[in-house]
């Protein structure tokens, strides 16, 4: 918990020489609701680079379980494409996709509801392996299971023959974290996977988190409601509002210094010990229905600085610092022009 | 951190409470109905179906615990062969309605939508249907035989199995563990073994006690109204049938056979509502 993201020791390479292994582009999720089509994910572009953590962050309800879903393709997003390691996901019949499935893995929030209660532990990690025989390799499956308990953190000895009901959140959820690296994954999407447990636990599950996306070469998508738990674990944030990524770029500079108004509205909602509790600077307003959301830009009616251009015109994403885009017609930090956007780990869609 | 949570993690050990003595006795009772049915007849001087005509309607006593009935032949040994019929009939009723309800529930729950839509379209239709009578209609063109009698009883009870089993797959299929599966790549049909089957089982075995009952109360009534096994094959319904004219002078020949069709039925409904009831350690619910 000592290192900081800005550790070079611990920070993995710059973004542009780590590979990208997971691509979405123009992510859509609409669900059909009976009060009409509910918009989920607007347009959304997503990267994750190998041994970058990438925290997807935004309050309840902003889509951030939608897109993991929709990465997932469960179920399949209703346009956009996802592509890993090169292959296009929705161009894969549902035999193929089953047999990628292992290299893009998620740990769910609730541990215990993710474990299936009439097995024993050692059984639950193997699951990948008697889903998919390949990943064997002539090992023994037991022998594999115990292997990733171990990596986790849960000497298999202790814990391998016990069931899910004997087992503490922060336990159960490295038990689902040892499975999803059974399956050897390239991608490991952790849907607010710590947002259950106490916050000792929270800690375990973090490091345990950050350290397995070094070691394994992981990219790892980080879904979080809470700021606080973003530090210790990302090198990049992205910051969804009612289904649309309003700013990017990495974490530290994001955190020091954010460009859009609600980025910096969920800042200073974050407590802290020692700070009295910011005034969050939003408007009065309720947040608004993703069944009917505002023209233009979704933040502009519990947006102190909205004006009449944010009502007439979706915002599109601009660079305002290295690696670092904001998607604001008002933004709180200068726009660059495209020379100062070299670096970035994604480019603007629309600079 | 590990170690604070190791030590704090006791190992978990559920009390086994022990079941009631009601269930214990029904469970009692059960093991003695069935033993009698399935070792008595091997006994020698076992002749359900031919009588000591010096002794007609004698009542219970010695030589004869209950009694004689009109032909003199035994009612203890009648309905202990009636037993038999009752639980082939029940067997064979169980094995339609698990099998038939386990699969369209497991198809309606997994698959929903239009699937899901013709499966509870088709159990509506097969429960407006007036069970007795068609069972009436079909013994009256094939001659009563166990095989018509059980799978037809058992076609009836489909509809209530899908229900259960549809349930509780629909309960299931939200579960994080099912989801797991899939993201891990499992194959339907291996989610649907390992994951979801297991689950199902304790809820469609729960009602299979309930669906025992119902066939030997259908059986009885079918066999009471003639349209049962042909005497001098006894049933439980037959015998009591038989001895109804005489009810007056031997009561024993009806009520014999009409008691332990009582008993059992009620023995069935106290375990299968024991193994229903959450005071047990349910693993549905979990």
């Amino acid at each position: 918990m000592s290192a900081t993201p800005a550790d070079p020791a611990r920070s993995p390479a710059d973004p542009a020489r780590s590979p990208a292994v997971l691509r979405a582009t123009g992510l859509e999720v609409v669900h059909r609701t009976r009060s009409g089509p509910l918009h989920a994910v607007s347009g959304v572009d997503l990267t994750l680079h190998e041994r970058r953590t990438l925290a997807l962050v935004g309050e309840s309800g902003s889509g951030k379980s939608s897109i993991a879903k929709a990465l997932l393709r469960l179920p399949a997003p209703t346009a956009g494409t996802v592509t890993l390691d090169d292959t296009d996901l929705s161009a894969l019949t549902s035999r193929q996709l089953r047999a990628l499935r292992p290299r893009l893995q998620m740990v769910f929030q609730d541990p215990l509801s993710s474990l299936n209660p009439r097995r024993t532990v050692r059984d639950l990690v193997a699951e990948p392996l008697d889903a998919h025989p390949g990943l064997l390799r002539g090992r023994d499956r037991l022998a594999v299971a115990d292997e990733q308990l171990t990596a986790v953190g849960l000497p298999p000895e202790l814990f391998g023959d016990r069931r899910p009901e004997q087992l503490s959140g922060g336990q159960a959820q490295r038990v689902a974290v040892a499975r999803a690296l059974a399956a050897e994954p390239r991608v490991l999407i952790a849907d607010e996977a710590v947002s259950a447990l106490d916050v000792s636990a929270q800690a375990t599950v973090l490091n345990l988190l950050r350290r397995l996306t070094e070691e394994r070469g992981l990219a790892s998508l980080f879904i979080t409601h809470d700021l606080g738990v973003v530090r210790a674990v990302s090198d990049d944030i992205a910051v969804l509002q009612l289904g649309r990524l309003c700013e990017r770029g990495p974490t530290e500079a994001v955190l020091a210094a954010p460009a859009h108004p609600y980025t910096a509205a969920l800042l200073a909602a974050v407590p802290e010990p020692g700070r009295p509790l910011g005034d969050t600077g939003l408007l009065p307003a309720d947040p608004p229905s993703p069944l009917d959301p505002p023209s233009g830009c979704r933040f502009r009616t519990r947006c102190p600085l909205a004006d009449d251009r944010c009502a007439a015109e979706t915002p599109a994403a601009r660079p305002v610092g290295p690696g670092r885009t904001v998607a604001c017609h008002r933004p709180l930090l200068p726009v660059l022009d495209r020379a100062g956007f070299g670096s970035a780990p994604v480019p603007a869609q629309r600079p | 951190m590990a170690t604070v949570e190791i030590a704090a993690a006791r190992p978990a050990r559920t009390a086994r409470r022990r079941p009631p003595a009601a269930v214990l006795a029904a469970a009692g009772w059960l093991a003695v109905v069935l033993l009698a049915a399935l070792l008595l007849p091997l006994l020698p001087g076992f002749d359900p179906l031919h009588g000591d005509f010096s002794a007609p309607s004698a009542p219970p006593g010695p030589g004869h615990w209950l009694g004689t009935d009109a032909g003199g032949r035994d009612v203890l040994q009648r309905t202990v062969a009636g037993a038999r019929a009752s639980f082939a009939v029940a067997g064979l009723t169980v094995a339609v309605g698990l099998l038939g309800g386990g699969v369209l529930g497991l198809a309606a729950g997994w698959f929903r939508g239009p699937v899901d839509k013709a499966i509870g379209f088709a159990t509506d239709l097969l429960m407006s249907v007036p069970t007795l009578i068609l069972v009436m209609i079909a013994v009256s063109l094939r001659g009563p035989s166990l095989a018509v009698i059980g799978s037809l009883i058992g076609l009836f009870t489909v509809p209530a199995f899908t229900r259960v089993v549809r349930a509780v797959v629909l309960s299931l299929a939200e579960r994080g563990f099912v989801q797991a599966a899939r993201m891990i790549g499992t194959a339907p049909l291996r989610i649907l073994r390992r994951e979801v089957v297991p689950h199902v089982a304790p809820a469609a075995l729960t009602f299979a006690f309930t669906a025992t009952t119902v066939a030997i109360v259908a059986e009885g009534s079918l066999s009471f109204l003639g349209f049962g096994l042909r005497p001098p094959q006894p049933s439980w319904g037959g015998i009591i049938a038989e001895g109804r004219t005489t009810l007056g002078s031997a009561p024993w020949i009806s009520l014999a056979p009409a008691a332990v069709l009582c008993l059992t039925v009620l023995a069935l409904n106290y375990l299968g509502e024991h193994l229903r009831s959450p005071s047990r350690k349910a693993t549905v619910n979990r």
